[in-house]
């Protein structure tokens, strides 16, 4: 198991399918991190018990696994993707008892159907997108809310511009909007295709055609990124579209490394 | 219950935590050799009591805050369980009382159910 940390919110793991040794380790750890944090313990626990279900399926059915772990003020966002043999029928998987374990899983006291739905008990909100014969990504929001909507982060575009001091390029446009993730990417056509609703987009493109497509699919912003300032018609025109434009002369690397410590997540 | 009395009760072998035996204090506990259903059921500080022996079993301990283990029908830990017991500070027991023996022991002697029932 590797373990890196990325500033205070963000934790990532990898953990080797047949592993068996070792699963169980990221569990434990992110739930010292998340004691450290003072979370509330009834989220500790359910992180916990996730996490360490899925360190089992990873290590059980799958070459390799990585676990994000985005901590949030109040709630936890898990994303497990591996590569493995995937799963033929969801919905069935997901029942209590379904199991396709071996002999060797069930020898260590798993396999009996009851790791997913464990899962699915801890979890607020659970997704699960699979491919047979390529792998499962499993996301898992874990919050002490009862009431759980969108997937919309507690942090605003404002926020963002004060924490990172990146410049404000735009006056007039909405800074108060909450952000639902992080895209980036310089061929519109990609972005037009994988950006979300909420998004806020870093760009290394200063033509204005960018905010077209910004505003076409309702991002929260665009930060434009790599050290070339967009001119005047591109600001005037995400004034108008109501986008507000951050600028700063860091690499879109740098830039996606500064939100994800701010809690910024990538689409799920 | 201290560790110790249910040590004495169950006739039992310390494998690790001998240091533990007069200071961990015990109420509940919960009894399985399904790994998943002590995850999705076991509430934390109850004695674990099983015949699995592998290092799952410690990690479980760890993850749901368990206060120990009781192997029960002879079972012998295997070394990697017992090194990572020892590392984590887990008090490991080993009893030649079958699991319904070891619970109706403990059960007499004043042990709770972890969760009586499952909703």
């Amino acid at each position: 198991m590797q373990h890196t940390q990325c500033a205070n919110h963000i934790f990532s793991y990898t953990l080797r399918g047949g592993d068996f040794d070792n699963a169980g380790r990221i569990s434990t750890s992110l739930k010292r991190e998340l004691r450290t944090r003072e979370y509330p313990p009834h989220i500790i626990q359910r992180v916990a018990i996730v996490l360490y279900e899925a360190e089992i399926n990873v290590v059980s059915y799958t070459k390799v696994g990585y676990f994000f772990a985005y901590c949030r003020p109040n709630s936890v966002h898990l994303v497990i993707k591996d590569k493995g043999k995937g799963i033929d029928n969801i919905k069935l998987a997901v029942q209590e008892g379904f199991s396709t374990a071996t002999d060797e899983i069930r020898r260590l006291g798993f396999g009996a159907g009851m790791g997913l739905s464990n899962i699915k008990r801890n979890a607020n909100v659970m997704r699960i997108c699979s491919k047979p014969g390529v792998g499962t990504k499993i996301s898992i929001d874990i919050t002490s809310r009862n009431h759980y909507g969108d997937l919309i982060m507690d942090i605003t575009v404002n926020e963002i511009q004060q924490k990172t001091n990146f410049e404000l390029l735009t006056t007039k446009a909405d800074c108060s909007k909450l952000i639902t993730g992080g895209y980036v990417g310089d061929m519109l056509s990609d972005v037009n295709a994988n950006g979300k609703k909420g998004n806020i987009w870093i760009t290394i493109l200063t033509h204005p055609n960018a905010v077209a497509v910004a505003s076409l699919k309702d991002f929260s912003a665009i930060v434009v990124a790599g050290g070339i300032k967009p001119r005047d018609e591109f600001i005037k025109r995400a004034d108008e579209e109501d986008i507000p434009v951050l600028y700063t002369d860091l690499s879109a690397y740098e830039v996606v490394v500064l939100l994800s410590s701010l809690g910024v997540t990538a689409n799920h | 219950m201290k560790l110790s009395e249910i040590k004495d009760l169950l006739n039992a072998d310390v494998i690790v935590g001998e240091d533990m035996l007069g200071s961990v204090e015990v109420e509940t506990a919960f009894a399985s050799d399904l790994l998943s259903d002590v995850l999705a059921y076991a509430k934390e500080r109850a004695l674990f009591i099983t015949g699995l022996t592998n290092p799952q079993v410690i990690r479980t301990v760890e993850v749901l805050d368990l206060i120990g283990v009781v192997f029960v029908r002879g079972k012998v830990p295997q070394m990697d369980t017992v090194e990572l017991a020892k590392r984590k500070n887990i008090p490991l027991l080993r009893t030649k009382c079958i699991m319904f023996e070891t619970c109706g022991r403990l059960y007499g002697a004043g042990i709770k159910a972890s969760i009586e029932k499952v909703d």
